[in-house]
């Protein structure tokens, strides 16, 4: 089963990326950027989906230049998944896959996101 | 002779009535202060030929002409002070004619008289003199042909002294009133001379008033020029600063003689947000100039350097003559504190918008759950109310994206990606996600598109949203078995969408308003309760933000018509920080 990492604070949220998401991957949750940081390289995931507001010392923005620097993370995919869109360009930039607005996206359209380039990533 | 004797006799008449008055005055002293001195020698010389009682009598002449000039000098009586005078030459002159005093004498007063009685009298009263200095000769020549007395001259002599003296008079009259003919011409002239002189001086008077009224409004307006709270600055069609009023030295820092006389680019340049020098020409000055139009933008910062740069608020009038900008007027206000608020507000609602969609989103994906039936089957009806939560949710999503849309055209921070777009497809695309509505309502959706309709380059989340705008508007506005219709159309600048119902209309006072902030239709509100008054205002935004235009036809009761152009080169693509949502 492939490994999906989630960078999220919102507990509300929470439950459902473990639910739906736990349907088709292998989801380990991460709420502050040290904690995702940590994560993707012990945990190795095969997609991240990151927001970009996040407590601590570590905004979303600081957590993907850092996965995007490390030799060992930057391969892998990332999508930034927030309802701040004023950055979403930024990180783009910065290397993000894909930018979605959570109030403007369907869970199961992020499900198939994810599918679309863990699948790709296998091929 | 006469000519000299002419202006010797017309001398006393010339210039005003008053002029004339003080000259005859002046005549009188001087020929009663030339008889005094005449009359002493004439005393002395009676003195020393042992005629005393003819020396007393010179000397009460002499007193007697003192008189006069004391008289005149007191009173200012000419007319009695000359009658005097005459009265007294008649008397000397006979007198001199009857003693015989010096030979020849008499004769000089005798023909003295009527000159000087016509300079003092005027026609009439001189003529009335000489006849009664006549009649004294007359007399005298009778009173010697009867022998009473005696003179040294022949009765004979006598006689051609009296016709001469009669003749003289009538000579000197004849003088005289030709003389009046060019005093009147002189006086006339002199006249003239006078009112012009008079008016020579009311002109003057005139001038100097207006020049004090100018100076006094050149002062207050002046005043007023330096007391404007906003930075102006008036230049010639060279750019060459003419004016500059305080709050612009102000503003810029820079003293007026560093400003006033030199070129406007030289000193002062317009730069972009991001520091950037913006080249003359593309500048709001010129743009002005050229367009012969009045230019306001709040793009530009003020400076020298760019270092030292205030963000301004800018509006330039083409001082137009003749069709010809031939100046202009620059006025600017620092707009920082505007600025600092209008990121404050964006910053407020890009965080409000963050905080208002996170439990949004928290909704709608459980909504989401709950509605697959992935937490378990629910009834038709629980399925029903669910589904009323998540229209509801979603509705309160695309408010929320309203306000953002919003606030970012409104501060630019939209990014703008035109790609070679079919505006025909975004319409039927747009007709198809409107279908369910449509029917819903039994409206007949018609679409007449141009089928040589170029392809532009347009940003299609922009343009999706106005085309979608539009239409929803047109079914929500439109009663049941309403009928809209789509239409594209071309021309050699422009490509043109109308979107025309047959639906409720707008108000024939309300048009002018339908694309502010937040309007809604006066007559709408009643009928149709749900709407943010933000769609339209979006429209108007996006089309402004692609050069293009939006015009509406609309009579109530009957329907609207909108009717957009965009040129066919497109819309012009711009970075920023988000996309239209």
């Amino acid at each position: 089963m492939k490994k999906v990492l989630v960078i999220e604070d919102d507990k509300n949220l929470l439950p459902i990326f473990k639910k739906q998401l736990g349907e088709h991957f292998n989801v380990k949750i991460a709420t502050t950027g040290d904690e995702g940081l940590d994560l993707a390289t012990s945990f190795e995931p095969d997609f991240i989906i990151l927001d970009l507001i996040l407590p601590g010392s570590k905004s979303g923005m600081h957590v993907l230049m850092e996965l995007k620097g490390l030799a060992k993370t930057s391969p892998i995919p990332v999508m930034v998944l927030t309802n701040l869109e004023g950055q979403t360009q930024l990180a783009l930039e910065n290397g993000a896959v894909k930018c979605l607005i959570k109030a403007d996206t369907t869970f199961k359209s992020i499900v198939e996101t994810i599918k679309e380039f863990v699948d790709t990533k296998r091929e | 002779m006469k000519s000299l004797f002419l202006s010797f006799l017309s001398s006393g008449f010339t210039g005003a009535a008053t002029t004339q008055f003080i000259r005859k005055i002046r005549f009188v002293n001087a020929t009663c202060i030339l008889l005094i001195l005449f009359t002493h020698i004439l005393a002395i010389f009676h003195f020393s030929r042992g005629e005393g009682y003819l020396a007393i009598l010179d000397s009460l002449i002499v007193i007697i002409f003192v008189v006069i000039i004391i008289f005149l000098r007191i009173s200012k009586h000419l007319e009695a002070a000359s009658s005097l005078l005459l009265l007294l030459l008649i008397n000397i002159s006979q007198f001199l004619l009857i003693t015989n005093t010096i030979s020849g004498f008499a004769i000089i007063w005798i023909f003295s008289f009527p000159i000087v009685a016509f300079l003092l009298k005027n026609e009439f009263q001189a003529l009335i003199w000489c006849a009664a200095e006549f009649l004294g000769l007359f007399a005298i020549c009778i009173l010697v042909s009867i022998g009473l007395t005696t003179t040294s001259y022949a009765l004979t002599e006598l006689f051609i002294i009296s016709i001469g003296f009669f003749l003289f008079s009538l000579l000197t009259k004849y003088l005289v009133g030709t003389s009046r003919v060019g005093e009147e011409v002189l006086m006339r002239k002199s006249n003239e001379l006078y009112k012009s002189n008079m008016q020579l001086a009311q002109e003057v008077r005139e001038r100097k008033d207006t020049e004090l009224t100018l100076k006094q409004e050149n002062v207050r307006d002046e005043a007023i020029f330096s007391s404007i709270g906003e930075g102006m600055i008036v230049v010639d069609q060279d750019f060459i600063i003419v004016m500059v009023n305080k709050a612009a030295k102000d503003l810029l820092g820079i003293s007026e003689e560093h400003l006033k006389g030199k070129i406007f680019f030289d000193k002062i340049h317009f730069w972009s947000e991001d520091k950037k020098k913006i080249p003359r020409g593309q500048d709001i000055i010129t743009e002005s100039f050229h367009s012969k139009s009045i230019q306001n933008t709040n793009k530009f910062y003020l400076g020298k350097n760019p270092e030292d740069t205030i963000p301004v608020a800018l509006i330039v009038s083409p001082i137009l003559l003749y069709q010809k900008a031939v100046g202009g007027v620059i006025t600017f206000r620092d707009i920082s504190q505007e600025k600092a608020i209008d990121r404050m507000k964006t910053e407020f609602i890009s965080l409000a918008s963050h905080q208002l969609r996170t439990p949004l989103t928290a909704m709608k994906w459980f909504l989401e759950m709950l509605l697959s039936g992935d937490l378990g089957q629910l009834s038709d009806e629980q399925k029903k109310y669910i589904q009323n939560i998540s229209d509801s949710n979603e509705k309160e999503i695309a408010l929320v994206n309203s306000l953002l849309n919003i606030s970012r055209i409104e501060s630019g921070r939209i990014i703008i990606e035109p790609v070679p777009t079919q505006l025909n497809t975004l319409i039927q695309q747009g007709a198809d996600e409107q279908k369910v509505p449509l029917e819903t309502k039994k409206q007949k959706l018609s679409l007449i598109l141009d089928e040589s309709l170029p392809e532009v380059p347009l940003d299609t989340r922009m343009i999706h949203e106005v085309v979608m705008n539009l239409l929803t508007n047109a079914i929500k506005y439109t009663p049941e078995e309403g009928s809209i219709v789509v239409s594209t159309d071309h021309d050699d600048k422009n490509i043109l969408l109308k979107v025309t119902d047959t639906g409720y209309g707008i108000p024939e006072k309300e048009k002018g308003r339908i694309f502010e902030r937040f309007f809604r239709a006066s007559n709408i509100t009643k009928i149709v309760t749900d709407g943010s008054g933000l769609g339209l205002y979006l429209v108007k935004k996006i089309i402004d933000a692609s050069d293009g235009t939006i015009e509406l036809e609309s009579k109530e009761g009957e329907g609207t018509e909108f009717t957009i152009t965009l040129p066919r080169d497109g819309m012009k693509g711009k970075r920023g920080e988000a996309k239209l949502t």
